[in-house]
């Protein structure tokens, strides 16, 4: 019990592990008012919250690129986004299920998260080096980038050189979805 | 949507062109510090959501017709896929950066990728920057 509050030595000072923990019982604020407001609009507000909150924390745990894409993407754009999808279908109120489908839905994501934390025991800590994933690719990106690529950013290296074809997929992915939205909700001039 | 609020107006047009500064400068300086391309192109399109709730619809629509921002996203993937057709002409794998420096005056081996590395981060950035803007300027149309 005693391992849950050492700080891992990965977080490089106590105000970081503070701050961690404080946004931490924040997002479990944020869920719980999520899971019980009925308003579509503090719905939409909520989740930018969520995403703002958990954006910091990837921050505090040294993943910047991840934070920026996730300011941007998820505080800001996707909450535009639903916010204007509210405007076009009304703020209404699903209607509430009834009670005994409520007791079934709790169950069923009671059992889900238990299955979740029992399955975390096995994760490594984080931080650790020494795992079985960082054995093989990873660690010869981080010895091997500086004189294959020559970039100091070592995301940046994987993202475009080692993993070019990805990055080609992925940007691919993003104008196919954009084209799609074009063809379903764009008004025709007729 | 928010003619009313004139601190909010005064603010965000103060805000707008650093916004955009800050993204041209992940978009240049994606191999050296975090960022790069995609976040470049997602920082662009918030600005284009902001001047979009400042100025309403009629102002933005006369800068960022969708006909143009679908042409620029479809450059984009073309800039990407260009650049890795380059290496195909000269015989090597395809998205093969080391052949850029091998096959032209470059001496230094390591430029080639820095080459190819910055002309397909353009590449997304522009394809990220086109289609978020246009995904939200469509849904707002509505």
């Amino acid at each position: 019990m005693i391992e849950f509050f050492t700080i891992p030595f990965a977080i490089d000072s106590e105000l970081n592990f503070f701050l961690l923990c404080v946004i931490l019982i924040t997002l479990l604020i944020t869920c719980f008012k999520l899971t019980i407001s009925k308003d579509l609009l503090e719905s939409v507000v909520l989740m930018s919250v969520f995403s703002l909150l958990i954006s910091i924390s990837y921050l505090l745990m040294d993943a910047p690129d991840v934070a920026m894409t996730e300011t941007a993407l998820g505080a800001c754009l996707s909450t535009c986004v639903l916010l204007n999808l509210i405007k076009i279908f009304g703020n209404k109120n699903a209607e509430s299920p009834n009670q005994l489908r409520k007791i079934w839905a709790i169950i069923i994501c009671g059992i889900f998260v238990g299955f979740l934390t029992f399955a975390s025991f096995d994760l490594a800590l984080y931080g650790e080096q020494n795992t079985e994933v960082h054995q093989h690719l990873s660690k010869y990106y981080l010895e091997n980038a500086k004189n294959d690529i020559g970039i100091p950013s070592v995301v940046a290296a994987i993202l475009a050189s080692y993993r070019g074809y990805d990055t080609l997929g992925e940007t691919s992915v993003i104008l196919i979805a954009g084209l799609a939205v074009i063809l379903i909700l764009a008004k025709r001039k007729e | 949507m928010l003619k009313k609020f004139s601190i909010l107006k005064i603010v965000f047009s103060f805000i707008i062109p650093y916004i955009i500064l800050y993204a041209i400068y992940i978009q240049l300086n994606g191999e050296v510090s975090p960022g790069g391309g995609f976040q470049a192109g997602v920082i662009f399109a918030t600005a284009v959501i902001a001047f979009d709730l400042i100025n309403g619809g009629k102002k933005t629509h006369q800068f960022f017709l969708e006909k143009a921002l679908t042409i620029c996203g479809v450059i984009g993937v073309l800039i990407y896929a260009t650049t890795g057709i380059i290496s195909l002409l000269f015989d090597d794998n395809y998205l093969d950066y080391n052949s850029i420096a091998k096959n032209s005056l470059i001496t230094d081996q390591l430029t080639g990728q820095h080459v190819g590395i910055f002309s397909i981060e353009i590449g997304v950035g522009l394809t990220v920057a086109s289609i978020m803007c246009l995904i939200y300027l469509i849904l707002r149309e509505n």
